[in-house]
């Protein structure tokens, strides 16, 4: 239907709308002569029924050229044959009455297989239109004199069962239509998430590029110290050098980042899990980290209840989620502060507590924290010391536990990362 | 006397590498970390050449190399940038800036050197007095 779109450029929902309403014109022209008495003729049921092979002809290629699975097609090829014979068949019922082969059939069916097309529920609409359908005949039935004369306007009947089919299709139809938007929408939002990736590849390129940039130019200065014939260069061995390894970590670190985010994005946290005792492996990791919080001269203090409740659990993970909010706590501790680890039982479960007396945070930032992407974007733009993303990690691994994470913080007085886990056995995990 | 060249990057390594590099082929460097700093430095040293970043704080090297490009008392300063990302949109802004020439990064010192060199339609670098 090449030449509707031409010349009015609908879409492809108002093709159909314009299809629609040129086989209605047709096939109106057509009922019309036919029920108009002075120019009967025996021709007129084989025009119809020209017609209506026409019209199933279109429809069927028309439909299935939209459908795409092949148990579909034949559902659909099998529901319009279904719709748009059953009126002949209903005629054939009541042999004689050829007059009756006007109207309704060709009307009815060209309704139900546009209303195919459009509209996907095809099966509870086919119901409708054909209960509606059998009622006006029954309508008909009774209306019946003894001469055979329709004491009812049959045909008012039958325009009002063809137009509630109608109304309800469109309903449908309407209905389909929101979800698509609705489709369209999450594509959208799918399609911006893609280009924030592509737009954080393009970073992440531009941040590995860095430190290679350094190490490159260290490398070849000192190279070209060892040339004595060249103009003197004023940094000394140990300055290069000092670059060289610096880079060298931070390049490390970018990559461990980009490997902490292939770890969240494959979804790979979910390992095999025992039931392990998370104060001791608290403990252990608060004892790890002391020589990191001495650096810093920030005392680390754990204050854990004896006793705890076995947690069924990956060990490695927990460690995990433990040395990331600790490692966090004590980065943004200002120098000589604290840290404190507390970890309590209660009937609901274990709560962690990793408190810190830094410069907290602004409420509008605590959204962020757990936001990969935030974190992301901070990465490269150099905000944080190490990859940023310690805390989305430790978030996937608590939620991928069960339990829950948050903090509380108030700006300048410190901040709280709680997180809670579920105890006793949880195989269902 | 030795030519003036303003190198502008956030990066201290970089700053630091590039800038004793160029001092050793006797050039006399000033630096900028952002890009405020950057087209302060522009303005009152008039540099005779600029180094600039493109992912730099506050205003970001494309924006300094327009500034500069569009103010006629500062339109012939030769401008080279550092662009760091993959694919060609660096180096079509970069040329939509009105840049001179543009290195990527990892960039081959010797490479910035000669570009450098070129800029300034220098045949050697000038070489430092014995």
């Amino acid at each position: 239907m090449a030449h509707y779109k031409g010349k009015f450029n609908f879409g492809k929902v108002s093709a159909t709308a314009v299809e629609l309403v040129f086989w209605f014109v047709v096939i109106s022209t057509a009922i019309f002569i036919n029920l108009s008495p002075k120019v009967f003729s025996d021709t007129k049921p084989i025009l119809l029924v020209v017609l209506y092979i026409a019209f199933l002809a279109f429809i069927l290629k028309r439909g299935l050229s939209q459908i795409a699975s092949p148990r579909k097609k034949t559902l659909f090829i099998i529901t319009v044959i279904i719709c748009t014979l059953f009126p002949f068949l209903l005629i054939g019922a009541r042999a004689g009455r050829i007059a009756i082969f006007y109207y309704m059939p060709l009307a009815f069916s060209i309704s139900m297989a546009c209303l195919i097309i459009m509209v996907p529920r095809v099966y509870i609409i086919t119901v409708v239109g054909i209960s509606l359908f059998i009622l006006s005949e029954v309508f008909q039935g009774i209306y019946m004199d003894s001469r055979m004369r329709l004491r009812f306007p049959i045909e008012t009947m039958r325009t009002f069962s063809m137009t509630v089919t109608a109304i309800f299709a469109y309903y449908l139809y309407k209905k389909e239509m929101g979800m698509r938007s609705e489709l369209k929408a999450l594509n959208e939002k799918l399609k911006l998430f893609d280009a924030m990736k592509s737009n954080f590849i393009a970073n992440i390129s531009h941040e590995l590029r860095t430190p290679l940039t350094s190490i490159k130019n260290a490398a070849v200065l000192l190279n070209r110290k060892t040339e004595k014939s060249v103009q003197p260069i004023t940094i000394s061995d140990k300055e290069l050098l000092d670059i060289i390894l610096s880079n060298v970590d931070r390049q490390v670190r970018l990559v461990n980042g980009l490997l902490d985010l292939a770890k969240i994005e494959s979804g790979k946290l979910k390992v095999a899990r025992c039931l392990v005792d998370i104060g001791k492996i608290a403990a252990e990791v608060a004892n790890s980290l002391k020589m990191q919080a001495d650096v810093k001269d920030v005392k680390i203090t754990a204050e854990i209840e004896p006793d705890l409740p076995m947690v069924y659990a990956s060990a490695d993970q927990i460690a995990e989620v433990y040395t990331n909010l600790l490692d966090n706590a004590i980065k943004y501790t200002r120098d000589s502060g604290r840290v404190i680890l507390r970890i309590s039982s209660s009937s609901a479960g274990l709560k962690s507590v990793i408190e810190d007396n830094g410069a907290g945070i602004a409420p509008e930032d605590i959204g962020k924290l757990f936001d990969k992407f935030k974190r992301l974007e901070d990465m490269v733009e150099h905000k944080s010391e190490g990859t940023g993303l310690g805390l989305v990690i430790a978030k996937e691994i608590v939620e991928s536990h069960g339990g829950k994470i948050w903090v509380e913080s108030k700006p300048g007085s410190g901040s709280k990362l709680i997180f809670t886990l579920s105890h006793g056995l949880r195989k269902g995990d | 006397m030795a030519k003036k060249i303003l190198l502008v990057d956030d990066e201290t390594d970089i700053v630091t590498l590039v800038s004793s590099r160029l001092k050793a082929s006797g050039y006399d460097v000033i630096t900028a970390i952002d890009g405020m700093e950057a087209l302060d430095k522009a303005r009152k040293e008039k540099p005779e050449l600029i180094l600039l970043d493109v992912m730099l704080p506050k205003l970001d090297g494309f924006k300094v190399c327009h500034i500069l490009k569009f103010d006629d008392n500062f339109k012939d300063i030769p401008i080279i940038m550092f662009t760091a990302r993959a694919g060609e949109k660096d180096s079509k802004i970069a040329y939509e800036s009105k840049a001179d020439d543009y290195v990527t990064k990892p960039f081959e010192p010797t490479v910035l050197l000669s570009k450098v060199k070129n800029l300034l339609k220098e045949g050697d670098p000038i070489k430092p007095q014995k």
